[in-house]
Parts: C-alpha cells; sequence; structure tokens
C-alpha cells in the first residue's frame, strides 16, 4: 500500500512537470535536435547559394560540415580544419592566390574530428589539392564527445588506414535525444526561443550579426570583436592555465593524427599545418607545468618533421610579438592576427 | 576534481588502522597502554591529514623561513592531490576511537559494519560528522520501504537542491567574478560580492548537507542535524551553535573540553576558545587565509565573552534589539567570511579595506548609469535578471527561515496543509527546471 501511495505521489508530482518539459522541448526546439536534418540541409542550401547566415549557433556544426562538403558543386582547393581558433580563415585569405577555399572548422575540433571530416571529403569524392589543418595541445590530448555525430566518417577513414588499431575507447552516447528531452537548459533555451525566432536567417550577401559566411567562416558580434577589458582577459587566461592544466598527450591520438597524416600524402593530398597563439595570460598559466603549452609545439613540430609536412605559426604568442590587443579572449587570435601567422613562412 | 583507484587505500588504511586500535583499546586493561593505543590511531589518522593536506603548505612556509636564513637547502614538494572528503572521514574515525577509549561506544567486530561508518555514501565526502553511538546501531536494523522516511528524506533533498541549484550557484556567478580579480572592484560591489558569498556558503553547505541528510532518510537512517539557520543567530556564541554543527561540537566534545573548557580560569579559558578556532580554521584548509579565518572567529568570541562577562553589552529581550543583534552578527560572520572566501590574503585585506571606499561616487554613477556602470558596480557583470533573482531567491529562503520559528525545516512543511504542502513541492521542482544553475560546479566544503 506504502509503495503504491508513493508511486501515485509522485506520479502526480512529477508527471506534469514531464509532460511540460518534454513538450515545449520537442515542438520548439531550439538546437533543432528532434527536427531531423533538414533544418541543416536548409542552412547548407542558403550557403551554397553564396549567402551568409546568422543566427544559426543552435545546430548541429559537424553535421553541417557534413552537408557543407558535400554538397560542394567540385572539389574545392583548399580546406580548411580545425577548431575555432582557426574558424577565421577562408576565401578572402586565398583570394590573392585565385584558389577556392571553404572552412569547415568545429567547436572544440579533436583529431576525430579531423578524421571524420577528412572521411567525409574522401567518401563524397571532394577531397582538396589541399588540407591546412589547425594544430593545438586539444586536438590529441583529449576529446569531447561532440564529434560522434559524424562517427561513421571516423569510422570510415581508420578503415581506409588498414590498421586494425583501436585509437580510442569511447561510450556512444545512446540517450542524448531522451535526456534531451527532460532536459530543463534545454526547456529554459526553448522558453527563450519563443520570444526571438529561433531559426536562422538568410541575411544575403550582408555582413551576419553572429553567424557564417558563405564560405564557411565564421563572423562574430562586433562587441566580442572588439574588448574592452583586455587586462580582464588577461587575468581571466593565467587563471584558466593554473587551473586546468593541460592533459598528457594520448598515445592513441598521437598514432591516428600521424596514421591520418600518411594517409593524405599517399592520396597526392598537399597537407599544411599552422599554430594559433594563445593569448600571453593563457601561455603564462600553463608555463609551469610539464606538458606546457611550448612542450605540445614541440611534439607537434616534430610530428609534422616526421611526416615532412609544412608546418607554420607558433602556440606561443612571443613568437609573434602578440599582445592582448591581438585577441579576442584568451583562446582566440583575432581575424587580422591569424592571417599574419597563417602567412608567415616557416 | 579526479578520479585516482589509489586513492581508495587511504581510506582503507585508516578503517584498518582504527578497526583494530578501537579493538585493542576496548580489551586493554591497562590504562597506559589504552593511552598509548589511543595515541597510535590518532597519530596515523593525522600523520595521513598532515601528509595529504598539510605538508606542501607546511613546506613552502619552511622553505621561506630557510630562504631568510640563507641556508642552502629547501624542503621538496609533493605534488598530490588532496582526496576528497579527507577532513571529514578522518574526524569521524577519530570520533569512533576516542569514544571507544572514552567507555561511550563498544568496538566493532564486525569489519563491514566499521568500514561503513567511515564509508557512509550520503555523508562520506562532506559530512556530517557522524558519532559511533548515533549511526552504527541503525546499520543492524533491518530496513523495510517507509513511505513517511522516503517522503521526508526526498522532501529534505529537494530543499537542498533547491539551496545549491537555485541559490547558491547563481550567487556563485557575481562572487567568483569579483573575487577572481577584487582589484578592479571596490565599495558596492564588494559588499555586494561579500553579502552573496555570506549566502552562497551557507546554502552551498547547508544544500548539501540537507541532500546528505534526506538520501540517508531515505534508506531509512538518521543523521545528525548540521545548521540551524545560523544567520538568525543573536550572538557569535549563537552562531557556532548553528553553523556546521557536527564539527563543532567534535571540536567542542575532543578540543575543547578536554583542554578544560570553560571550568577553568578566565584567562585559560579565553585561550581555550581561541584555540579551538584556530585549529578550526587550520581544519578547513592548508592556507594562511583560513587560519586568519578561524583566528578572527576565536577573537570575536573571546571579545563576546569578555563584554558580556564585565557586563559592557547586556542581551535585551526586546524583539527590535534580538533583530538588530542578529544583524551585526551577520556582519561579523560575513567579514570574517572574507578571508574564508579571498585567494589569498592580499585580496583578502584588499577587500577588507576597499569595502567603504567610493560608494557616494559609485551611487551618482548607478543613479546616471555612466558607462553602463550599473551593469559593473551592481550587477557584476552579470544580467540585471540574474541579479533580481538572486536577491528574490535569497529572499524566499529567509523567509523560510523566519517562517519556520523554532521547528525544523521537516516540521514546517508537516505543518501546512496538503494544498500549502504541495505548493511548496511544486514551487521547488519549478525553480529548479526554470532558474537551477547547471555548470557542474561542486559543493565547496568537497574541497576539505
Amino acid at each position: 500500500m506504502a509503495t503504491r501511495r508513493f508511486f501515485k505521489n509522485l506520479t502526480i508530482l512529477l508527471l506534469p512537470f514531464a509532460i511540460i518539459v518534454a513538450f515545449v522541448n520537442y515542438f520548439i526546439d531550439p538546437a533543432k535536435v528532434f527536427s531531423g536534418d533538414h533544418y541543416i540541409k536548409e542552412i547548407t542550401l542558403v550557403v551554397l547559394k553564396g549567402h551568409n547566415v546568422e543566427n544559426i549557433s543552435n545546430y548541429d556544426q559537424r553535421l553541417g560540415r557534413k552537408y557543407f562538403i558535400e554538397a560542394q558543386p567540385s572539389s574545392p582547393d583548399v580546406i580548411v580544419l580545425g577548431s575555432s581558433r582557426l574558424m577565421e580563415l577562408g576565401m578572402d585569405f586565398y583570394a590573392d592566390s585565385n584558389l577556392k577555399a571553404i572552412n569547415c572548422c568545429v567547436s572544440h575540433a579533436s583529431i576525430m574530428d579531423i578524421a571524420a571530416l577528412v572521411g567525409i571529403s574522401d567518401s563524397a569524392k571532394k577531397l582538396p589539392k589541399k588540407f591546412v589543418i589547425n594544430v593545438d595541445p586539444d586536438l590529441i590530448n583529449g576529446t569531447t564527445d561532440e564529434w560522434q555525430s559524424i562517427e561513421p566518417y571516423y569510422k570510415y577513414i581508420t578503415q581506409k588506414f588498414g590498421k586494425k588499431r583501436t585509437y580510442l575507447q569511447y561510450h556512444k552516447e545512446y540517450f542524448k535525444k531522451l535526456l534531451t528531452l527532460f532536459s530543463p537548459s534545454y526547456f529554459r533555451a526553448a522558453l527563450g526561443n519563443i520570444r526571438s525566432s529561433g531559426t536562422y536567417r538568410d541575411v544575403g550577401t550582408r555582413r551576419p550579426e553572429f553567424g557564417e559566411y558563405a564560405d564557411g567562416t565564421v563572423c562574430y558580434p562586433l562587441s566580442y570583436m572588439h574588448p574592452t577589458d583586455t587586462e580582464k582577459i588577461f587575468l581571466d587566461g593565467e587563471k584558466e592555465g593554473k587551473q586546468k592544466p593541460l592533459n598528457s598527450p594520448q598515445p592513441g591520438l598521437v598514432n591516428l593524427f600521424n596514421d591520418l597524416l600518411t594517409f593524405l600524402q599517399s592520396k597526392g593530398v598537399h597537407v599544411e599545418l599552422i599554430m594559433i597563439p594563445y593569448s600571453p595570460g593563457y601561455y603564462l598559466g600553463h608555463s609551469n607545468e610539464k606538458y606546457n603549452i611550448q612542450f605540445y609545439e614541440n611534439l607537434l613540430k616534430k610530428i609534422a618533421v616526421k611526416h615532412n609536412v609544412e608546418i607554420r605559426g607558433s602556440l606561443n604568442p612571443h613568437t609573434y610579438n602578440f599582445s592582448m590587443a591581438n585577441f579576442y579572449d584568451m583562446y582566440h587570435c583575432n581575424r587580422i592576427s591569424v592571417q599574419k601567422v597563417a602567412s608567415t613562412r616557416p | 576534481m579526479f578520479f585516482k583507484p589509489i586513492y581508495i587505500f587511504i581510506l582503507a588504511f585508516t578503517i584498518v588502522i582504527d578497526y583494530f586500535a578501537a579493538i585493542w583499546i576496548a580489551s586493554e586493561e591497562n590504562k597506559k597502554r589504552r593511552k598509548m593505543l589511543l595515541s597510535l590511531s590518532i597519530v596515523a589518522n593525522v600523520g595521513v591529514l598532515v601528509i595529504f593536506k598539510y605538508y606542501n603548505f607546511l613546506a613552502s612556509n619552511f622553505n621561506i623561513a630557510l630562504i631568510h636564513s640563507n641556508a642552502n637547502f629547501t624542503l621538496p614538494l609533493l605534488t598530490i592531490l588532496l582526496p576528497i572528503g579527507l577532513s571529514f572521514h578522518t574526524f569521524q574515525a577519530m570520533s569512533y576511537t576516542i569514544e571507544v577509549y572514552r567507555g561511550n561506544q563498544q568496538p566493532e567486530k564486525h569489519f563491514g559494519i566499521y568500514a561503513l561508518y567511515v564509508m557512509f555514501y550520503p555523508q562520506l565526502v562532506a559530512g556530517p560528522i557522524e558519532r559511533p553511538q548515533n549511526i552504527i546501531h541503525q546499520f543492524y536494523e533491518k530496513k523495510y520501504f517507509n513511505y513517511e522516511n522516503v517522503r521526508a528524506g526526498l522532501i529534505l533533498m529537494a530543499w537542498g537542491f533547491f539551496k545549491k541549484v537555485v541559490i547558491a550557484d547563481r550567487l556563485a556567478l557575481f562572487v567568483n567574478t569579483v573575487y577572481s580579480h577584487p582589484h578592479n572592484y571596490n565599495g558596492i560591489s564588494l559588499i555586494i560580492a561579500t553579502v552573496f558569498f555570506s549566502f552562497q556558503i551557507f546554502c552551498d553547505f547547508s544544500g548539501y548537507s540537507d541532500i546528505a541528510i534526506g538520501c540517508a532518510r531515505v534508506m531509512g537512517y538518521d543523521l545528525m542535524k548540521n545548521f540551524n539557520r545560523p544567520y538568525l543567530s543573536a550572538s557569535m556564541s549563537e552562531f557556532w551553535t548553528r553553523w556546521h554543527i557536527s564539527l563543532s561540537t567534535w571540536f567542542r566534545d575532543y578540543v575543547y573540553i578536554p583542554l578544560g573548557g570553560s571550568r577553568v580560569s578566565r584567562l585559560r579559558f579565553y585561550f581555550n576558545l581561541f584555540i579551538v578556532f584556530l585549529i578550526s580554521g587550520l581544519w578547513h584548509g592548508a592556507n594562511w587565509t583560513f587560519i586568519i579565518w578561524g583566528a578572527l572567529n576565536g577573537c570575536l568570541l573571546v571579545l563576546e565573552n569578555i563584554l558580556l562577562s564585565e557586563k559592557v553589552i547586556v542581551f535585551s529581550p526586546k524583539a527590535y534589539h534580538k533583530i538588530m543583534r542578529r544583524c551585526f552578527v551577520f556582519i561579523l560572520a560575513t567579514l570574517a567570511w572574507i578571508f574564508f572566501r579571498a585567494n589569498n590574503l592580499s585580496d583578502a585585506w584588499y577587500v577588507l579595506t576597499h569595502l567603504a571606499l567610493g560608494i557616494s561616487q559609485q551611487l551618482i554613477l548607478i543613479k546616471s548609469n555612466a558607462h553602463l556602470a550599473r551593469g559593473h558596480i551592481l550587477y557584476l557583470e552579470q544580467d540585471m535578471i540574474e541579479f533580481i533573482y538572486a536577491i528574490f531567491f535569497v529572499l524566499v529562503m529567509i523567509f523560510i527561515h523566519y517562517a519556520q520559528g523554532n521547528n525544523t525545516f521537516l516540521e514546517w512543511i508537516e505543518s501546512k496543509s496538503k494544498p500549502g504542502r504541495w505548493f511548496m513541492y511544486y514551487f521547488f521542482i519549478a525553480s529548479f527546471i526554470l532558474f537551477g544553475v547547471f555548470n557542474k560546479s561542486s559543493f565547496i566544503y568537497f574541497q576539505f
């Protein structure tokens, strides 16, 4: 009796919330988790028309990149891969050399993302003449689970390497949609979306407020691009560096990187690696660790030398005499500084 | 936070030592040997604490002294992590051997039960620090599904989650902004951040305690109460009988009373009070900020006792006097928290000396909202709506505390009519869904 009473009361208490949350999350769906791929495909079609889009932060960026690569009318000359730290490098940089370039960087990129994106371009027969890959510690020292939405292409490409190697043990997120359905954070985002239109906006050739250009490069809000309190960003970076030491490099991820470079070279694809500096505060915050930023720079250079691959730039801001004026935040160099690094010959 | 499986052996070490020490103490009739066995057990426990929690602090301070005396060597520093909840389960283990030594508790022969006493998961990482008399016998009782226990436990957990996720983690957004760079702020901003921290630490820690007690209650176990609305205290002595009760009583029973308590000369009594708070500060963390925080509270208590005994202050029963005293105690406790929260002594000193600076200019700026002054000074770089939410939910908590009267939270809820109770349940869940801050922040007291 007591058990039945308990479950009855618990149901009366929780069921209304569960129904309301699930209903709002499913039907408003601010990150387009439940509305399928057609939303992402729509955005891709707009971009392919040569238009810029804004208000697209809430969608699966990796799937967006997949459709973007697959829908290219022909193989691009250059595909830029990496994390958000290289998201501003695109057509305008390569215009002088008359190359068609697209940017397929994704936030929090790991080597699994890079491998999967290479897999997408290979399977779609859209391998470019050149891959420009942004390399930094995050590429080889850990991973998030975000890359799992393009996981089939990760499997596809690693099978092509012809080695029976396990690069990474990972737990597949089977219940992601179910958890999202009842997520309070998602519910609040959904409520926020009721007021402001949650869908993307095709802005033609106008500069989007915060969105994506037609070549896949990001367009940040002006307020973000012109930070006022650079001293605070310096201190925040230093604190972040001290509080969150870098993980050691993972052998499996380093192997994956090596195998990927070998594969691309075997296909005759030119590879160029770029290291973008971290902000001076963040660099300083990590300086006393065993696996500091300089350690990673040396390691990445070693990998490049091993494969005879061109590597440009530096993770160290002092190499380019960069001050906080060259940064948006502790991780991200501004557009001009990124282009300066990318144009410097090794 | 990291998970290092090897650290389980630290827990295993103290459990094995204290398990056998207690059995030997109980079977030994020779007083000297009993004392020696107890001392060995205490040394083993404190030794673990010293190595993992205090060694680097002691060594780095010692090294500073060595450098000043031109010595050509320094002590090496260890690269070890502080095991989560170490201070809590060490103190709980120590209370067991001491109680066995004192004859208040029979030694536990069942190793599993004893290990459970030290590792009982709801309170393993941040208390309440239980006494063996209260909990060990409960592990022998058969537990069945009990509707009232489950309901009461879940209500307590909801109240705890409300305090943690809706209030403490929201206040943390403001507090962390200011205390990570206090030199960028002064006057009103520092006052807001400091007052917010007072509520943050209360909601964070008492929230955890309520969740732990509620979780144990669901399973049919009664844990001791750890907080009793401390900010309604009308004196500092009262505050310390209402804040972190399980630790305060631990220090009372195992440090303060053995030192002679209050049944000694006046001077010695003040010394006893002061030393207990100094140790309490050190217990919280290996940092000068915690030691100063403990010493400051010790001084406040000594001062209060001197003023009361000399009849310089007399507690009047009038209601408005009591409200004023409560406000005064809150201000004193809040000022002391500055040392607890600040990253180092220089930050703490900066906050303390700049609390009252520039207020009039700030008020003018806020009024005119020049250069987005409100956002910087008042809302501490957060949205105005977050600031309003923060104040609203703190007021809700204060209202509930007042409404409780002398009842516990559970008794207060039980005294409501059925619609009133259900309104509260819905209110907690709705607040959690709509206003909870889910940024994976751990509980402040996990670091101790």
